[in-house]
């Protein structure tokens, strides 16, 4: 039976136990395979990052302490998977597109540097918009509409956090061209999100 | 010494990930002191941190950045489960 937790001090009730790993697959791989599309943005790499999580975490299902949740053990073993993955690739297709113009963010400011078009709308309250899920819907889209290198710069910084030197590492880019590609990534994000949602009056104008 | 808007974003963009010195955080609150339209798009920068900061939720995994219809296909669970049960009686030899 090589499914039963490892229960080597029998007297002693783990506060929380892996489940039956024939289990896994269904009850852990979409949330799994979510956090790796975030990541990584590919359906075929985050499949297999996601397989490699499982194989790795039936190997080594012994060393799970029970101390946190199941969902939260295999997370952190696929963003080790998630970093490996990261390592092999060339530094070149992230930091290329960071040195060159993007007319998009220049497009913003007219020649005098001041804004072609003025901000206008009031952030809402975040815990607010947090609750509804259009605002999720647009946010995702505003995201997605981003370059691959400034999307994945955003994701990394804003959401995963940690140490600056640690992203800059990890995605192979100077902290000059990171803070540069966060610039970018914040000065494409906000105009559409202040077109589509904080100044669309409310979630139901904001449609597709 | 008036910074441009242009300027004024990046120096934002640059606070927001802790990276400005003394003087560059000192002409930033000129610039912003002076002008309204930076003063709003600090404002939605912040407020666009602090959203993606709540997009991941307690359980670590589920990103509200994805797309909740985005699940694992079934051809991917099907040869997942298929290789785990492989490895699986490769490690009990005679189960």
């Amino acid at each position: 039976m090589p499914d039963v937790p490892s229960t080597e001090s029998g007297s002693q009730p783990q506060p929380v136990v892996l489940p039956d790993s024939q289990t896994w697959v269904d009850e852990f791989g979409s949330i799994l395979f979510r956090y790796a599309m975030l990541r990584v943005n590919d359906a075929q790499i985050a499949e297999e990052l996601v397989q490699e999580t499982f194989l790795a975490a039936l190997k080594s299902r012994g060393n799970f302490q029970g101390k946190s949740s199941p969902a939260t053990w295999f997370v952190a073993i696929l963003k080790y998977k998630i970093l490996d993955h990261f390592r092999g690739q060339p530094a070149v297709s992230h930091d290329q597109p960071a040195l060159g113009k993007d007319p998009i963010v220049d497009g913003l400011f007219d020649f005098t540097l001041h804004y072609r078009l003025k901000p206008c709308a009031e952030p809402k309250d975040p815990a607010d918009d947090a609750q509804k899920a259009d605002f999720w819907r647009i946010f995702r889209r505003c995201l997605s509409a981003l370059p691959e290198n400034y999307r994945r710069a955003f994701v990394r910084v804003t959401v995963d956090g940690g140490a600056t030197a640690d992203v800059c590492k990890e995605l192979k880019v100077s902290a000059t061209n990171l803070s540069v590609l966060m610039y970018r990534a914040r000065s494409r994000l906000r105009p559409c999100l202040e077109k589509n949602w904080l100044g669309a009056a409310g979630a139901e104008g904001a449609a597709e | 010494m008036m910074i441009s808007c242009k300027k004024a974003a990046e120096l934002m963009s640059g606070k927001l990930d802790g990276g400005l010195n003394g003087w560059q955080r000192f002409t930033l609150k000129v610039h912003l002191s002076l002008c309204s339209a930076c003063g709003l798009v600090s404002k939605q920068f912040a407020w666009l941190q602090r959203m993606a900061e709540l997009a991941d939720d307690e359980s670590a995994a589920a990103p509200r950045l994805v797309d909740e219809n985005c699940d694992l296909s079934p051809q991917a669970a099907e040869r997942i489960k298929r290789l785990m049960q492989d490895q699986r009686s490769s490690a009990s030899p005679g189960a």
